[in-house]
């Protein structure tokens, strides 16, 4: 399976996917107008990972902001992840947050809550 | 015609820190955005202040957006332009935004409203929960996410109005209210 990249703007994030490590990043800012039209890749290459999943999977999610539209889109992107895990691969999702940022660690505990996925909550030093 | 000083002095007493009416399109959007957020990275806030006001401003403006994006049909008016205002007081920022909006959605949107005025936080956590978990998103938006995320991080409540323009027609108006004290 190829990898997918899509390197980071002002308003959407760095994706990497890769499945021969089974490292999933995305990072930086998701604020689109259309999260809809900037995440069909990312789902489109889950579920074709559904079927080529490594045997671990690591999802690392650091994101400055996002826009409700893209907390929706994450939601997706995480339950196609949630579909796999044990079955097919043990995942882990690793949820950044910049320390203080107390609303980012909120969000990832309301998706931690949603989902049964083991969720880690990283701080991070503010640049 | 209004005195240009005038003006001047209303909106430097007014601590105004924009002020726009035109048309909601993308890129003067954006530019909006990208100016709040030079402004806001000089102010004297918390980094915690910072990023409440910088995410509301986010859902405010793709509110309006969107209004302008897919202007509703039963709108008669010529020009359906929006107006988006910030203002910092001591204590607060203040977000002001307006629109055109059909008198069909007025009902809905009032009801929306008031419930999610009507919730304490921990209430509102679960029913962001089940609107995110459960609610259906369209291409242009966060399905109804936006206003219960500006409650959320303002942790105020969210006051608005509707105009009457004409029988088909209203003007809405949010006025969102952060602290400068995170």
């Amino acid at each position: 399976m190829e990898t997918l990249n899509i390197e980071g703007s002002t308003k959407t994030p760095e994706i990497e996917l890769n499945q021969e490590s089974g490292v999933l990043v995305i990072k930086g800012r998701s604020i689109p107008e259309n999260s809809v039209a900037f995440y069909k890749p990312v789902i489109d290459w889950l579920s074709e990972y559904e079927s080529n999943a490594n045997e671990n999977t690591t999802v690392n999610i650091q994101l400055e902001y996002f826009n409700t539209s893209s907390s929706k889109c994450i939601l997706d992107l995480l339950k196609k992840l949630e579909a796999i895990h044990d079955s097919k691969s043990a995942v882990q999702v690793n949820w950044h947050y910049e320390e203080d940022d107390e609303d980012m660690l909120e969000a990832g505990e309301d998706y931690e809550a949603i989902l049964k996925l083991p969720f880690k909550m990283i701080e991070v030093k503010e640049e | 015609m209004v005195n240009t000083y005038q003006l001047y002095e209303k909106m430097t007493n007014g601590n105004i820190l924009l002020s726009y009416k035109g048309d909601a399109s993308k890129d003067v959007l954006s530019s909006m955005l990208d100016i709040l957020e030079s402004k806001l990275k000089e102010s004297d806030v918390s980094n915690k202040t910072k990023k409440k006001m910088y995410n509301i401003l986010v859902e405010c403006l793709q509110n309006l957006y969107h209004h302008t994006d897919e202007p509703d049909p039963t709108i008669e008016i010529e020009n359906s332009s929006a107006i988006f205002m910030v203002s910092r007081q001591t204590e607060n920022f203040k977000i002001f935004t307006g629109n055109y909006i059909s008198s069909n959605d007025i009902e809905g949107l009032k009801e929306r409203i008031e419930h999610i005025n009507s919730l304490d936080l921990e209430s509102l956590k679960a029913y962001h929960k089940e609107i995110l978990n459960n609610g259906q998103i369209s291409s242009k938006g966060g399905g109804g996410l936006g206003l219960i995320d500006m409650r959320r991080k303002s942790q105020n409540k969210l006051n608005f109005e509707f105009h009457k323009v004409d029988e088909k027609t209203y003007f809405f108006t949010l006025e969102i209210t952060i602290s400068t004290n995170y």
